[in-house]
């Protein structure tokens, strides 16, 4: 019987660890992560052949594309994104101005929002827009899943050449959060 | 969600009870699990039944790089700053792994040759690991933002399996000096997957037609998995499917030998291998492959004069993403055993019924060396123990370890006998044990058997 309160003892000593008051798991609660997620989204690169008609040979004042896009569309960007910073860099070297309208719309085919880059002339624009969470510029952006894009040149008896391009770039930076709920 | 897993992880390395290191059962014949460890283990028993269910439970979760303390210590700093620090220091040869096994039931029987012994069972084991990936979890950190970084995806290593283990064995004592030992296995597994030998880069940068451009250059990327997770089947057919513990048909065969040689009176040499194996997956098996280079700079409108193209859908089709279902093999880790011993301090036990040379010697010092091989490199671990034979029903083992987790890794066994009655286990890692703001890394093992020796079957 000695034996076993022995050999119950030792088993038991080894069973008891320390218990350690110098950390806190509580800690866990506060960690996050904020990456940013650089995309690009729409873009185009449009010379004078671009605005003929290739049925007509027309040359056609308004040209119309769209895109879906699925940046906003899974679960991380839908939760996670805490700011989204639209960037667009138009660059004309046409001899003539064009409007662009950059129409955001939902998945009902509804337009959130439209912006609008008017008389864009020859040279390089550079345009921001940044939304933060708990805008309703924000919600549009991440509520997004298809873009309009309607370039419209102006009326010009200027010639033209093949080399002359209209070039459109968009992207978005995004900032996510990730913990600390 | 990262607190669950945090918390999930701190048990692990915290668990307070019978903590160990399974090394510390190598060569301890007293106990029948070390025939599991080197088959050729000079075990004195007539028959030996586990406990089922009890006769052996193993576990062992670990980390390098880091301890516990390092990130959750109450020391007032912002837990992120100990976080970004931590992570900085550490590299894609550090990881994270965890090994778990449940003995179901373990026999063994003394054939009436005397000479040899068999032992057989089933257990079910865990094992997995996973390597930093160093550059990927930067990505997680900053995103795509500093243009000057890659990010490689060979940092992506990652192996986890679930199984049923049968195995057969049989101890042959060849004469006083030497024993040698063999073991089978039949592996079923239930659950794997691996991803291990991934190449290519992520990059991105600023762009030529777009504004930015990302790009997959060079990738061969590949996840294979099998069993239980493979998609479409709900959580009862997976319940149903534990079944697959005794035989999923994703089968595969393993090998264990060992032997046990005494040079002379004093000294002996021992070595082993374990799961010396594969296992072939061809049933429910689902693999996830990219591979080739890829760019991406949005979506290029071209302003179609009639009808409409659906680019997201063109950019989609072009990514070289492939989800199909291949048949592949995985090798078991193999581990490897050795020790050199020096035995010392006669008993007075010296029956002439004992079969066991050993049993003459009262205490054993020895150096021991393991290691396992793991899908970046084999991790090894060297260490020095004392046994001793305090008295007929208590034997110990106090080891020093040195291994990839630490350089002060102190640990104690014990096996316990009243009559037929043994119940073993041992502490590894003892200093951490009581200062876990120092750890990173526990193992728990114990187990329970009933073993008629010939001592007990001494009339």
């Amino acid at each position: 019987m000695n034996k076993l309160v022995l050999i119950t003892l030792l088993i038991s000593l080894t069973f008891i660890g320390c218990s350690s008051d110098e950390l806190d798991f509580e800690q866990a609660n506060a960690i996050e992560l904020n990456p940013i997620a650089k995309v690009s989204l729409l873009y185009f690169k449009a010379n004078p052949s671009n605005f003929i008609d290739q049925i007509t040979g027309l040359d056609t004042p308004v040209r119309f594309d769209y895109s879906n896009i699925n940046v906003f569309s899974n679960e991380i960007s839908l939760n996670n994104v805490k700011k989204v910073v639209l960037k667009i860099d138009i660059e004309n070297t046409f001899n003539k101005d064009f409007n662009i309208d950059y129409y955001l719309i939902d998945e009902n085919n509804n337009t959130l929002d439209v912006l609008n880059f008017n008389s864009i002339a020859n040279g390089q624009l550079q345009t921001e827009y940044t939304y933060l969470e708990g805008s309703v510029e924000f919600q549009n952006m991440v509520n997004t899943r298809r873009i309009n894009v309607i370039v419209g040149q102006f009326p010009s008896t200027a010639p033209t050449n093949d080399a002359m391009l209209l070039h459109f770039k968009s992207a978005v930076d995004l900032t996510l959060k990730f913990g600390n709920d | 969600m990262i607190k669950q897993y945090i918390l999930i992880l701190a048990f692990l390395i915290s668990v307070n009870s019978m903590s160990q290191n399974k090394k510390i059962f190598f060569g301890f014949a007293d106990v029948p699990q070390s025939l599991l460890i080197n088959p050729g283990t000079e075990v004195d028993a007539q028959w030996h039944t586990g406990i089922p269910l009890l006769s052996g439970i193993y576990g062992h979760a670990g980390f390098t790089g880091f301890n516990l303390g390092d990130v959750f210590l109450n020391d007032g700093i912002d837990v992120n700053t100990k976080l970004n620090a931590v992570l900085a220091n550490l590299n894609n040869k550090d990881f994270y792994t965890a090994n778990q096994q449940l003995e179901v039931f373990n026999i063994g029987l003394r054939l009436p040759n005397k000479k040899d012994y068999i032992s057989f069972g089933f257990y079910q084991e865990f094992d997995g690991i996973v390597y930093h990936p160093k550059e990927l979890v930067n990505l997680a950190q900053q995103g795509n933002q500093d243009f000057t970084q890659t990010f490689n995806l060979n940092d992506l290593k990652f192996k986890m399996e679930l199984l049923g283990v049968y195995h057969f064995g049989i101890t042959r004592k060849l004469s006083d000096k030497m024993t040698i030992g063999s073991r089978a296995k039949l592996y079923s597994s239930v659950y794997n997957m691996k991803s291990t030998k991934n190449t290519g880069i992520l990059v991105s940068r600023l762009g030529d037609d777009n504004i930015y451009n990302s790009r997959l250059q060079g990738v061969d990327f590949v996840v294979n998995t099998s069993g239980i997770a493979h998609d479409g089947h709900s959580v009862a057919e997976k319940n149903a499917k534990i079944g697959h513990f005794l035989g999923s048909g994703n089968m595969g065969f393993g090998l264990d030998f060992g032997l046990t040689y005494h040079i002379n009176d004093k000294f002996v040499i021992s070595g082993s291998f374990e799961d010396l194996g594969f296992i072939r997956h061809t049933r429910q098996t689902t693999t996830y492959a990219i591979k080739g280079t890829q760019e991406f700079e949005g979506l290029n409108l071209i302003f179609p004069t009639t009808g409409t193209i659906d680019y997201l859908n063109e950019v989609k089709n072009e990514l070289p993403l492939v989800e199909g279902s291949k048949k592949y093999t995985s090798l078991r880790p193999l581990k490897l055993h050795g020790s050199l011993a020096y035995q010392f301090g006669k008993t007075k036990d010296n029956s002439c019924l004992r079969t066991n040379y050993k049993d003459s010697h009262k205490n054993e010092i020895g150096l021991q060396l393991y290691s396992v091989f793991r899908p970046r490199r084999p991790q090894g671990a060297a260490t020095v123990y004392y046994y001793r034979k305090f008295a007929k029903f208590l034997k110990a083992k106090m080891t020093y370890t040195v291994d990839e987790y630490s350089y002060s890794n102190v640990g104690l066994g014990l096996s316990t006998h009243i009559g037929m009655f043994n119940m073993y286990g041992s502490v590894d890692n003892l200093l951490g044990v009581s200062n876990i703001s120092k750890t990173n890394n526990q193992t728990l093992n114990f187990g329970m058997n009933i073993i008629m020796d010939y001592n007990t079957s001494k009339p």
